[in-house]
């Protein structure tokens, strides 16, 4: 039944009509970026590819799982789902394998798209594994986020902004490891406070970066990008499922 | 209506028409520039920011930006008007987020040096020396074209001969010999064939060659110097 329910929505025509408007624009923003640029003519187009194809397809994907959970429950789909004799964690985990499986669907044709555009394979299928673990961190996120918050424009806005704090967190720590003036016993604690900081946060800057299509990563930092994503994932699965069924307490 | 009349008549539309469309062109008011100057480049990281969170797309859309800003809506800023140093730390910006790129060498060295004021072209090459010396694996073309137009364009020779000794020095070995021996030829050119002669003899004594046949090609060049040389000095004796 619930594997039905997300094919239902996966088959609906303005999904992939939305996606493939999506690659079209991208591809388009990339081509005219490199019709302006005079030099470096093809780094120029696959930074732009690459950059707005991530920007359009986190909104988007946030925004759809966003609200086809809240019209889960308007539609009242949520309490039958409840009302099942499945765990809560059963429940949370088919959900984000369906999301996890569409995500990967997405990044695979967004590196496909980069590959047609000119970058070089390694660094194509460096970029494609990197994005798909970003989308996989953001719909846990999402998941969490809309499991607390029942409005579709707060879910997104929160889940965005999450997005964006974490993909400047590390430069906004660097600059104010840079302005600091104050004692040197001072910095010292508070850069050790920052770096513990920094390592507990995801750094999603160096996720599916310009960069990485442009020059490729070590593979053992796709492998930490693997962990951090990975941890996330059960973390916030645990803490989405006790959420769950505290609401379902209350219903 | 026949073919003739409607020949005519669509002739007569067409005249009336370039007449509203020239008219209406007189009424226009002058393009204005939307912004005359480059903004201060802002204390905090411009690059990630630009890109939100993505620092070599915010530094790919700087360039774009800053190579667009002469030209606004049909209104063109000479580039003898900008502001140089403002240009100078905007491309700074640019270069510290791309990694490995010659972007900015290349819009320092080609397009904002070519300006028609010598000034404004000495801080352009400067900053291509600049940028040369943190990428020389990447960035010998360009900044040798650099030294080779700084050399034509600049009347202070100071500054391209520092920039081809620089050349010398840090070239890859991949450069071919006119971008790593630019100074041998910028020094012949300017009738100092002392100097010349004491670099060629320094850079065979070093022995940095790619092949036996620049070896050559060096050993066969002092000595058209040295031809040169005693020629002057014949002709001053005379």
């Amino acid at each position: 039944m619930l594997t039905g329910f997300f094919l239902r929505e996966y088959r609906q025509r303005s999904f992939w009509s939305a996606f493939t408007a999506i690659l079209l624009l991208s591809w388009w923003v990339g081509h005219f970026g490199a019709a302006v640029s005079l030099i470096e003519s093809r780094e120029t187009a696959l930074a732009l590819t690459s950059w707005v194809l991530r920007l359009l397809l986190v909104l988007f994907l946030v925004t759809w799982w966003t609200s086809s959970l809240a019209r889960e429950r308007t539609e009242r789909f949520e309490q039958v789902l409840l009302s099942l004799p499945v765990s809560r964690f059963l429940l949370l985990r088919k959900r984000l394998l369906s999301w996890l499986v569409v995500t990967s669907v997405v990044s695979l044709l967004s590196g496909s798209l980069l590959l047609g555009t000119g970058a070089e394979s390694l660094f194509a299928l460096q970029w494609t594994i990197s994005f798909t673990l970003e989308l996989w961190l953001l719909a846990a996120v999402t998941l969490f986020v809309a499991s607390v918050l029942t409005g579709v424009g707060s879910g997104v806005v929160s889940v965005l902004l999450f997005y964006f704090f974490m993909r400047t967190v590390a430069y906004a720590a660097a600059l104010a490891r840079a302005q600091w003036t104050t004692s040197e016993t001072l910095n010292e604690s508070l850069h050790n406070v920052m770096q513990a900081a920094l390592h507990f946060f995801p750094s999603l800057h160096e996720y599916a970066s310009a960069e990485m299509i442009l020059h490729g990563v070590p593979w053992v930092q796709l492998g930490w990008q693997a962990l951090q994503s990975g941890t996330f994932l059960a973390v916030l699965l645990l803490a989405g499922g006790f959420d769950f069924s505290r609401r379902e307490v209350s219903t | 209506m026949s073919r003739f009349h409607q020949g005519r008549l669509l002739f007569l539309l067409l005249l009336a028409v370039m007449g509203a469309h020239t008219w209406l062109t007189s009424l226009r008011p002058e393009s204005r520039l939307l912004f005359d100057q480059l903004p201060p480049v802002p204390r905090i990281p411009v690059a990630p920011v630009a890109g939100l969170g993505d620092r070599e797309a915010g530094g790919r859309l700087i360039t774009l930006w800053l190579q667009g800003y002469d030209t606004q809506a049909a209104a063109d800023l000479r580039l003898r008007d900008l502001d140089y140093l403002r240009l100078r730390q905007w491309l700074v910006q640019a270069d510290l987020s791309l990694a490995h790129s010659i972007y900015p060498i290349f819009l320092a060295a080609m397009i904002y040096g070519s300006v028609p004021d010598p000034g404004r072209g000495k801080v352009m090459y400067e900053l291509a020396r600049e940028l040369f010396r943190t990428d020389p694996e990447t960035r010998w073309y360009w900044f040798a074209m650099a030294t080779s137009l700084a050399w034509h364009r600049l009347a202070d020779k100071d500054l391209p001969l520092a920039m081809a000794e620089d050349l010398y020095r840090m070239a890859p070995a991949e450069a071919p010999d006119w971008a790593r021996y630019l100074k041998l030829y910028l020094l012949r050119s300017a009738n100092e064939v002392e100097m010349a002669l004491f670099m060629a003899r320094r850079a065979l004594e070093e022995g940095r060659f790619a092949s036996e046949r620049d070896e050559q090609a060096l050993a066969e060049f002092i000595q058209r110097l040295e031809e040169q040389k005693s020629e002057g000095e014949g002709g001053h004796d005379r």
